[in-house]
């Protein structure tokens, strides 16, 4: 048998493996995709001192102290809401944190009751 | 008695000599022997590719990697404003920096997450086609003492 005639079966059976090969497999191509979460951290669990500073029975703002050195750099945001109008107002708390005071835009009434709230946004 | 014994002796004299056994078989019955032969073993082949029914699904593999549009680090900033109807201080906006140029005019989703886990609310869009940052508005705004984890993902 020439070297020809013997190298084909072989060949054939290559190319088969080929063709079967290639009928199994999908093109395939992706879109990115990426995503992330992380923890919002607050820089104090610790308790803080407020204070509302009054003028002629409104409140015109207010002492937040014992701020930690963790919430140096970051800004102090204030709101007093006595239930019928709102103050707020906004400070950037010193590197070694301490106490901050805010003033407020506008001075709401002192009354019995009302609400302070307040967030620190950064650093 | 005689008779049969003749007819023995007759055959042995008529015998070919010692050899194989096909050599002994006239020509002509050896072409039915092979034809039997041959019919008998390809009925048995036959039988046997008969026996089997098989059809197939489709079957189809690929692999191909699922990447981000980039490596580098998002920060997430918080803009907070004052409630009354919360009453409290609420983030109505998610400003998100370090876009890359290979994150642009993707879908983004940035969902705020409180305690478990639990989603406190969700901004969709597509990401800028310039500069490196993109603001998510959160509507409603989602209250800001209860947020504690920020979720991205962008895809496209």
């Amino acid at each position: 048998m020439s070297l020809a005639r013997r190298a084909v079966p072989p060949i054939g059976l290559v190319l088969g493996g080929v063709l079967i090969a290639s009928a199994a497999s999908l093109g395939l191509s992706s879109d990115t995709l990426g995503a992330g979460s992380t923890a919002t951290p607050r820089c104090t669990s610790a308790s803080l001192s407020i204070l509302q500073n009054l003028s002629a029975g409104t409140v015109i703002s207010v002492t937040v102290a014992t701020l930690p050195a963790t919430c140096g750099g970051g800004t102090l945001q204030v709101a007093v809401n006595n239930g019928i109008a709102t103050g707020s107002g906004s400070a950037v708390i010193p590197a070694g944190g301490g106490a901050v005071t805010v003033t407020l835009g506008s001075a709401p009434a002192r009354r019995v009751t009302d609400q302070v709230d307040l967030v620190v946004v950064g650093p | 008695m005689n008779s049969l014994v003749d007819q023995i002796v007759s055959l042995n004299e008529d015998a070919a000599p010692r050899g194989r056994l096909l050599d002994r078989v006239r020509p002509g019955r050896r072409l039915v022997a092979a034809v039997i032969a041959g019919v008998l073993t390809f009925s048995v082949v036959y039988g046997l590719a008969a026996s089997l029914n098989l059809t197939s699904d489709s079957l189809g593999a690929a692999t191909t990697t699922v990447a981000a549009c980039q490596a580098g680090t998002l920060n997430a900033t918080y803009t907070s404003t004052y409630s009354a109807a919360a009453p409290g201080y609420t983030v109505g906006t998610v400003t998100v920096t370090g876009l890359a140029a290979t994150c642009y005019s993707k879908a983004y989703k940035v969902t705020l997450s409180g305690a478990a886990g639990a989603s406190l609310g969700e901004a969709t869009g597509t990401t800028p086609s310039s500069g490196t940052s993109f603001a998510a508005a959160f509507a409603p705004a989602v209250s800001a003492a209860s947020v504690t984890a920020i979720n991205v993902v962008i895809s496209g």
